[in-house]
Order: structure tokens, then C-alpha cells, then sequence
């Protein structure tokens, strides 16, 4: 196995090794972590007093209540546990574009995110899973807070064929089924499918309690149709020509994307989604950071690449 | 200029059509967009949803969008492949004149310089002119008046009142045939400005000036005086230009012809220079020039002339016999024959003539010396009388007189000596103690009638201490021969009393040929009438004596060695002026000469036998004769005769070539429209260039491509 430097670019690793990724929601958890658990119990974080009575463990009097009081009091903890953190790769054939002159191709770009994703979240002792999806799911690895995870994460992401197309109702709903406690659930996609099926995936897994954050990756060429010359442009998926002056058509192109991201942009809002926009050529430390102080702001943000 | 009414459609002309080959460039902007379509790459595209919604949008917008630049650039094209084409709006006459109900005066102004008379196709400039002239004048409206006039130099009246009548008009132009005159068209312009019909606007309410001619020759050039001739016409009447002439047609003509000397001596060759002069043409051309006496050819040449040059072919001629020659030069046929022909005359004698008038005895014979050290060798006859005797001479045998320190002359012979240089002969003067200051001033002095005057004054004698020569650089021809010899002697001249003389300095007919170093003129020439006066200010030898001192001399300048070289010289000049009575076409003619036998008849008459009568005076031996300008160059003969008697004079009359030069003006110098291309101006039609506005369409065009193309988003 290959833990293709591609995916882990250390100068990335470096520049995030102190980043969390936390989530704002209760999530379910096996593991004692960093992340709230509705279960209470021992750890980290103080919870609440409650009287003492025969045969509790001694070692958690709070003896300050009991100077002050006179009173014996225990102390009670949140049972902080750990989450699971899923990732989900569109791995249609529309990400396997990369536009002229571009470094990498969509799926490349979200396969290098969610790579460096993985190894944050395991590097917090959280859980990490990862499926990749086209018009179903057609890899599944399950959460595992162990490193052999992002092993297998990278090998499947490196052996992935981009064919297909997107169906993120049907695919999203399958993970919904996998995903039984609640988590943090990164689509990483271009969004290239009807609006109506992303809402409706993004729906399915919202029910199931999970935060969803949705990751649109598209290609620098995609968001500005920069293109100078007449030309024909063959569908990856649909396989249709089209016969194109990019000049002519440029204005109107850009008028659909920002109508498109809009309609995105709304629904996310309405349904406390976190919606992000990132092009292929970005940073991903950047684009981690952008993910993850969207966490950390007390306001929804939305990040356009 | 008139602008054509855009509702009044009539033919668009088209002056260039060939330069419609442009208007390929049409396809240009179709083959650019197939181009670009069929070079197109195929990129695998994933965003198709986006794209196929960004096409709905556009489907229509952009195909008519594609369409209205496709055709805006492909007309931006068309319409400058028609300006390249020089198109010309052609509006008759007769439609313009219904857009207004005015009264209109056409003024039809034929060109008939001698230019005009080149043939192009067998037909001369004029014939198409009065074609021409014909076609305009049938397309006017037919209440429309019409005057006629032709300019050569100067202006004549045809038709000079104005007519409607169509057939009188017309045969008036049918009549007319071209002059041998050149051209003076600013002076005629200016003149039909100031002619009454033009100048007038209580009787027509505009006028039409149609000048009709081939606008060659360096009268035509456009210069500041040609420009306000122009606006004087344009600021009362409508100016227009037709020209008939063909851009490639060439003329050679005689320029000029040098010779040593007018009078020849038989039995010597002399040298002939003719000076011949090619304009146009676009390949060099061989021609031959050949030299007739009495109609028979003496020489030939052929001579190759470059465009637009001048050659010079010499000739030897040599005759044996003496008398007055008539010599042609000829040039081989051109279009433009009336400049082939260059008359002259040459009076060949077996020895010149030389009188000498001298007062005291043998003071002329060191001059005789010098010019004849040998008088039988010698190409001089040579005789001498004295002032009481010479009357009894005739001036006429002679080719120089010289007077030689003569005391006193009657007015009457002063007056023959003075028709005897006006003639074209020379009178030489040498001054000495003999001579009356008042008598010589009242003498020479004032010109009588006709005859002109010399007009110097003798200030008084002088004898300073030191006399030194000024040659003046040798620029007389009197010394030119001495230049670059500073040891001739000629600065040395033993000369110790002169003639102080005065004269008006600004007076052109006199030059100083040698002075002294004070500034007095020691030998000066003066022009009297075509011929000369050469006077030396001092004696022509040691005879002459001072008036105090007759011990004395007033020079040595015999003993020179310098002295007969300057008389040789002297008296080359002196007989270097044609006595042969030499006219230009259209120049009155007029002469005198001696008879004192009452004249009864005196006719002028060409050598094909046109007569025309003299008017002459005869009073006291001289007559005066003068005659109309003859209107044909050529030799002719003035026969005078008596009861027993005849007297025959021949003349030379020869155009006036300056209307050979064919330049063409540039029209577009010119304040008004010109049209100079042959095969438009043989119609009638009034035109207008009009592809200035063809241009502004392009960049109105031009601007509106841009303008839409920004707009349609192509974003420049």
C-alpha cells in the first residue's frame, strides 16, 4: 500500500497538526473523546453536584462543597466520547475532470482533502469512515478510530474508477443506513445532479441526527468559463456535443453557476447545512481550515473556493 | 461643391472597378468564423448541465447576435472595397436644375491652346472637347441660356450672347477650330470673372462656368495667383472642369537651338545645337531630328529620349553660297505636331561687314588691324568713311558699324545708325577727344518714335595719375575668354584719359563689361531694340590726344598685346545678334528699314501663298510697316514694291512653346472639382466624388461593430 505522498503533503499536515475538528451537535460515541455525548459519566468535563450516598467512590467528593457546606457532594461529568467522522467521495465521471493547465482533477482534489481529513480526525483519536458514491455507494469503509483506516482510505481512493454518473439521493441514503450514530458527514461532490436529489439526500442524513457539511468541489474552468476560442465540448457523463463560442456564452454560463450556487447556498442555510465551494487548484490546508473554522464560528459561513 | 440629393437616384459610376476586387474581402469574415469553427478543439466538458441552461438562454440571442456582427463586418468590407473603387454620383444636369426655379446661365469655356491639337487616336484634344462641349450643351434644360467662349491666351468671345437656341450653339462650337497660341489661363479666368454675364446677378440667377480643356502646361500649374483666379470665379457662379486629356500621351518639341553664330560665312562649317525636349510617356523613345534648308534636308540625327528629358543632337552645316537660308529643324511626327517644326533664319555671307566711321584721319586703323591682320584672309570686309560721307552709305550692307572718336553726326544719321541696331545690328562706339558731349547726349540720348535711345551721359573727361582695369570676374562675353589669364595684360591697359559716363544703373538694357578701378565704366554694352550699342569709354589707340596737351595721348592701349584679342572679341559679340526678323505666332509683327523710292504696295505672304496686306509709313527714307499677328508658324515674306523696285524681307514666326509641356495639373490641388480622367469626362453628367462618404460609412461601421460587440459581451 502506497500512502501516496499526493494525499498527505506534509507541509499540509504541518500547517494543520493543530487543528480539531469538532462538531457543534451531541453525537453518539463508543469511545471516551473530546466530543459531548448524551450519556453522562466519567470524564474530562464537569458536569453537575449531587449528595453523596453509602458506597460512592469517595475520590469524587468535591471537597470545597464540603468546607463550605458541611455536606458531602459528588461531582458528575459529561461523558465526552469520541465521533465518527464520515466522508463521502463523489466519484462520478464528472469529477475526474481537470480543466487546461490545472494541477489536479476534481476527485483528485476531494480524494487529497478527505486523505488529509482522515488523518486530522484520526490524529484526534476520532473515528474516520469513508464511502464513495456515484449513482450508489460503491466503496464503503467502516469508522475506525484505528490509523490502518487512513491505509485503506488511501487505497481505495487510489484504485477508484471515476465512471458513472450522480445520484446523491439514493447514494446518501445508503450511507444513512451505515451511519448509525450520529457524526460529522463530509459530501465532497461538484453537485452536478438535480437539485432535488441533493436535498434529498442531504435530508435523509440530517434525520438521521448527523451534521452534514456539503463540500462542492468544481474546476477553476468550470466556475469561469474562461474559455477564448470556439469550441466543442463533449459531456463526461451525458457523452452529448456541444458547439460552443465561450465568449458569446460566457455571461449567461455564469449567470446558471451563480443561480445554481445560490439555490445551494438557500437550501444549506434553511437546513443548517455548512455549504463549502472550493475550486481544484486551492490549497487544502486552506480548504481543511476554511471546513474547519466553520465549526469553530459561532455563524454559519459559507466559503466559496 | 454641390451635394448630391440622396433622393434623386442616378447611375453610381464607378471610376475603378477593378478595385471592387476587394469586395472578396467580404468572404473574409466568413471564412474567418468557418475557420474558427472547424480549428475547434474538443475539451471533455463535466459542468453539461450548466452549459445546456447557459445555452438555453442564449440559443436565439446569440445566433441573431452572431449574425448582425456577421453582417455588419462583411458590409464594413463592401463598403470599402466601393470606396476603393472611386465612385462618382452622377446627376444630370437637367435633374437639378427641377429642384430649383431658377434662372441659369451656362458659360462654356473651350481650351484652344496649341496643345489641343494632340491627336489621340487620330483625334486632337479639341474635337473632343467640342464633343464634348456638344453633349453638355444638348443635356441642359432647355430654357437654360448659353454663352461660348474659347481662351488660349487670352479670352475671345464665340457666342457671347446668351441663347437657348440650341441648333445657333451648336453650330458656333462646330465652327471653331484650336490656335497655335499657348495658354494663359490664369489671365483668361480672371478676365471671364470680370466679364459682365459673370460678374452680373441681375440676370441669371446662377451661373455654370463648364471649362472644357486638357489642363496641361505650366499655365495651369496651381499656385497662389491660379487659386484666387479661382475664387474669384466661385464666388459668383458654379465652376466646373471636364478634362479631355489621356494621362499617356507624350510630346517632344524643339526647345531650343544655339548656334555659333547667326551669320555664317561660306565655305566654313558651322556648329548647330537643337535642343530637344520629351515630356510623358512611360518608355524612352527614338525620333529623328533633321535640319531642311529651303526644304531640302541637310542633316540628320536620331536621338533617344529618356521620359520627361532633354537631348541635345549637334549639326555641321556648311553652304556655299551666300545669302538669307531658311532653315527648319524637324522632328519626326508625334501626337502633338505643331511644336515638330522650328523655323530660323541665316543669313550666310562670304565676308561680315564691317563699316568704319572715323573723324580723324586713320584713327581707326589699329582696330582695322586687329580685326583683319591679313585682309585677305580675313572673313571682314572692311571699309571706312568719315561722319561728313556717311550718308552715303547704306547701313543695311553692313553687319557692325564702328564709330570710331566721330566728331559730330546729323540727328538724321544718329537716327538711321540707331534704326540700323534697333534691327538687330551693332554699333560700336569708341569715344575720344573729338567727341561733343552735348551734341553726343542730345544726339544718342532720347529714343525717337519708335527707335529707341541711349540714354547715357558723359559727366566729363578724366585723366587721374592711376588707372588700373576691374574686369569685373570676366563675366562679360566680351572677356570670358580672358578669364583664368591674369597675364593676358587685359588689367594693364595703358589707358590714361577716359569718358566719365553716367546711366541709370537699374536699367536692364545696360551691362558694364569692364570698368576701371574706380568704378567707371570703361566698356559697356546696351540692348537697343534687338540689337546693341557696345561704347568704350576711351580712344581706340594713342591717336587721340589730349585737348591740353597734344603731346599727350589718351592711351597706348595698340601697343597692349591684349588689344587684338579684345577687339575679336568685341566684335564677336558685336555680330552675334541676328539681324533676321524673327516673330512669335500672335505677336504683331512690325519693322522698318531704308527707301527713299516711294513704296506702292507691301503684302505679307506665307509660303503657301496666303497674302495678308502690310501698313507701313514711309517718310524722309524710312519706312515703318506693321501687320496683323500672323496665326500660323512658318517662313513668310514681306514684299514691299515700287514702280521699278521690290524690297523682300523674310521672317520666321515660330509658336511660343511653352504649352509643350503636357505636365498634367493635379486636380486635387485645385479649389474646385476637377475631373481628369478621359473616359468620364466624355459624358455630360455632373459629377461628384463621393467616396469620402463611402469612408465615413466604414468608420461609422466600424464604430458600430465595436460598440455591439462590447455589448453582446465579446468584451475588447
Amino acid at each position: 500500500m502506497d500512502l501516496s505522498p499526493t494525499y498527505l503533503d506534509p507541509k499540509n499536515l504541518s500547517d494543520l497538526k493543530d487543528l480539531r475538528l469538532r462538531t457543534n451537535q451531541i453525537v453518539d460515541g463508543l469511545v471516551n473523546g473530546m466530543h459531548r455525548s448524551p450519556f453522562q459519566g466519567h470524564s474530562v468535563e464537569f458536569a453537575q453536584h449531587r449528595e453523596y450516598v453509602a458506597g460512592d467512590d469517595t475520590r469524587y467528593v468535591d471537597w470545597k462543597v464540603f468546607a463550605r457546606t458541611d455536606k458531602l457532594h459528588l461531582k458528575q461529568f459529561e461523558n465526552e466520547t469520541n465521533f465518527c467522522c464520515w466522508l463521502l467521495i463523489d466519484q462520478s465521471e464528472s469529477m475526474s475532470y481537470r480543466g487546461p493547465q490545472e494541477p489536479l482533477s476534481k476527485f483528485e482534489f476531494a480524494s487529497c482533502f478527505a486523505v488529509t481529513m482522515a488523518w486530522l480526525v484520526l490524529n484526534q483519536r476520532d473515528a474516520i469512515a469513508m464511502a464513495t458514491f456515484g449513482e450508489s455507494v460503491a466503496s464503503l469503509i467502516r469508522p475506525s478510530d484505528q490509523k490502518a483506516n487512513l491505509f485503506q482510505i488511501v487505497e481505495q481512493l487510489s484504485r477508484t474508477e471515476l465512471i458513472g454518473k450522480t445520484s446523491l439521493s439514493s447514494s446518501l441514503q445508503e450511507v444513512a443506513v451505515e451511519a448509525q450514530h450520529r457524526g460529522i458527514v463530509l459530501v465532497l461532490t461538484d453537485c452536478f445532479d438535480d437539485f432535488e436529489s441533493i436535498a434529498g439526500g442531504i435530508e435523509t442524513l440530517k434525520k438521521r441526527g448527523h451534521q452534514v457539511k456539503l463540500l462542492q468541489v468544481l474546476d477553476r474552468s468550470e466556475l469561469q468559463f474562461d474559455f477564448s476560442m470556439p469550441l466543442k465540448m463533449r459531456g463526461l457523463e451525458s457523452g452529448a456535443e456541444f458547439s460552443v463560442d465561450p465568449v458569446m456564452l460566457r455571461k449567461a454560463y455564469l449567470d446558471v453557476v451563480k443561480k445554481s450556487r445560490d439555490q445551494l447556498v438557500h437550501y444549506c442555510q434553511s437546513h443548517d447545512v455548512d455549504f463549502f465551494q472550493f475550486r481544484s487548484d486551492m490549497n487544502i490546508a486552506t480548504a481543511i481550515r476554511w471546513v474547519i473554522r466553520g465549526r469553530l464560528a459561532t455563524e454559519r459561513q459559507y466559503e466559496l473556493g | 461643391m454641390m451635394f448630391p440629393l440622396p433622393r434623386l437616384f442616378s447611375a453610381l459610376q464607378l471610376l475603378q472597378p477593378w478595385m471592387l476586387i476587394f469586395g472578396l474581402g467580404v468572404l473574409i469574415p466568413i471564412l474567418i468564423h468557418v475557420w474558427n469553427w472547424n480549428r475547434q478543439g474538443v475539451i471533455r466538458w463535466a459542468a453539461t448541465g450548466y452549459l445546456e441552461l447557459a445555452m438555453q438562454r442564449l440559443s436565439r440571442r446569440m445566433t441573431l447576435q452572431q449574425w448582425v456582427l456577421l453582417l455588419i463586418r462583411m458590409l464594413i468590407v463592401s463598403v470599402l472595397a466601393i470606396s476603393l473603387a472611386a465612385p462618382i454620383w452622377e446627376l444630370s444636369s437637367g435633374v437639378l436644375r427641377s429642384q430649383r426655379s431658377k434662372s441659369v446661365l451656362h458659360v462654356v469655356l473651350l481650351d484652344a491652346s496649341y496643345s489641343m491639337q494632340t491627336q489621340v487616336n487620330e483625334v486632337s484634344n479639341f474635337e473632343m472637347a467640342k464633343g464634348l462641349a456638344t453633349r453638355l450643351v444638348d443635356d441642359l434644360p432647355s430654357d437654360d441660356a448659353v454663352v461660348v467662349f474659347m481662351m488660349h491666351e487670352k479670352l475671345t468671345e464665340v457666342l457671347p450672347q446668351p441663347t437657348a437656341d440650341r441648333s445657333v450653339i451648336l453650330n458656333e462650337v462646330e465652327l471653331l477650330f484650336p490656335s497655335n497660341r499657348p495658354s494663359r489661363p490664369r489671365s483668361c479666368l480672371v478676365e471671364l470673372s470680370n466679364h459682365p454675364l459673370v460678374r452680373s446677378e441681375a440676370m441669371f440667377d446662377q451661373t455654370d462656368i463648364h471649362v472644357i480643356g486638357d489642363f496641361m502646361g505650366d499655365g495651369w500649374t496651381v499656385g497662389a495667383q491660379m487659386s484666387d483666379a479661382l475664387m474669384a470665379i466661385e464666388e459668383k457662379s458654379q465652376l466646373q472642369f471636364h478634362s479631355v486629356v489621356d494621362s499617356s500621351c507624350s510630346n517632344h518639341f524643339v526647345k531650343n537651338i544655339r548656334s555659333d553664330s547667326p551669320r555664317w560665312i561660306v565655305n566654313t562649317p558651322q556648329k548647330i545645337d537643337v535642343e530637344v525636349q520629351q515630356i510623358g510617356g512611360l518608355d524612352p523613345q527614338r525620333t529623328l531630328v533633321e535640319i531642311l534648308s529651303d526644304q531640302k534636308v541637310i542633316g540628320s540625327r536620331s536621338v533617344l529620349l529618356e521620359p520627361n528629358s532633354s537631348e541635345t543632337v549637334s549639326f555641321s552645316i556648311e553652304f556655299s553660297q551666300p545669302g538669307q537660308k531658311k532653315l527648319t529643324v524637324r522632328l519626326a511626327d508625334d501626337q502633338l505636331l505643331i511644336d515638330n517644326r522650328r523655323y530660323f533664319l541665316c543669313h550666310v555671307v562670304e565676308k561680315y561687314n564691317v563699316l568704319f566711321v572715323e573723324d580723324r584721319y586713320q584713327s581707326s586703323r589699329f582696330l582695322q588691324l586687329a580685326l583683319a591682320p591679313e585682309p585677305l584672309k580675313s572673313s571682314f570686309n572692311i571699309r571706312r568713311t568719315d561722319s561728313k560721307d556717311f550718308f552715303q552709305q547704306q547701313p543695311d550692307d553692313f553687319d557692325v558699324i564702328f564709330l570710331d572718336n566721330v566728331r559730330e553726326l546729323t540727328d538724321g544719321d544718329v537716327t538711321r545708325l540707331r534704326r540700323f541696331a534697333s534691327q538687330g545690328n551693332t554699333v560700336v562706339i569708341f569715344l575720344g577727344d573729338l567727341i561733343d558731349r552735348d551734341r553726343f547726349q542730345n544726339s544718342w540720348s532720347q529714343p525717337d518714335g519708335n527707335l529707341p535711345g541711349l540714354p547715357i551721359d558723359l559727366v566729363g573727361i578724366q585723366s587721374p595719375d592711376q588707372i588700373k582695369i576691374d574686369p569685373l570676374d570676366y563675366l562679360s562675353p566680351i572677356l570670358s575668354e580672358f578669364r583664368g589669364n591674369p597675364s593676358s595684360g587685359l588689367t594693364e591697359l595703358p589707358i590714361w584719359s577716359y569718358h566719365k559716363v553716367n546711366f541709370d544703373t537699374e536699367d536692364d538694357r545696360f551691362r558694364v563689361d569692364m570698368a576701371l578701378a574706380n568704378r567707371d565704366p570703361l566698356l559697356v554694352t546696351c540692348r537697343m531694340g534687338k540689337g546693341l550699342c557696345i561704347l568704350m569709354t576711351t580712344a581706340s589707340s594713342s591717336i587721340a590726344k589730349d585737348r591740353d596737351d597734344p603731346l599727350v595721348s589718351w592711351n597706348a592701349i595698340e601697343t597692349s598685346p591684349v588689344y587684338p584679342p579684345l577687339i575679336q572679341e568685341l566684335i564677336k559679340v558685336a555680330i552675334d545678334v541676328s539681324p533676321a526678323l524673327k516673330f512669335l505666332v500672335a505677336e504683331k509683327l512690325g519693322g522698318s528699314f531704308e527707301d527713299f523710292i516711294e513704296l506702292q504696295q507691301g503684302v505679307i505672304r506665307s509660303e503657301r501663298g496666303v497674302e495678308q496686306n502690310l501698313v507701313w509709313r514711309q517718310k524722309n527714307g524710312i519706312v515703318d510697316w506693321s501687320a496683323d499677328a500672323l496665326s500660323s508658324p512658318g517662313f513668310y515674306k514681306l514684299e514691299f514694291s515700287s514702280i521699278n523696285a521690290q524690297h523682300a524681307v523674310d521672317l520666321a514666326i515660330n509658336i511660343r512653346n511653352t504649352d509643350g509641356d503636357l505636365r498634367i495639373t493635379n486636380p486635387e490641388k485645385w479649389q474646385s472639382p476637377v475631373d481628369a480622367t478621359a473616359e468620364v469626362s466624355r459624358e455630360t453628367e455632373i459629377r461628384f466624388q463621393v467616396y469620402q462618404f463611402f469612408l465615413l460609412g466604414v468608420g461609422v461601421l466600424l464604430l458600430l461593430e465595436g460598440c455591439l460587440a462590447q455589448w453582446f459581451g465579446r468584451g475588447r
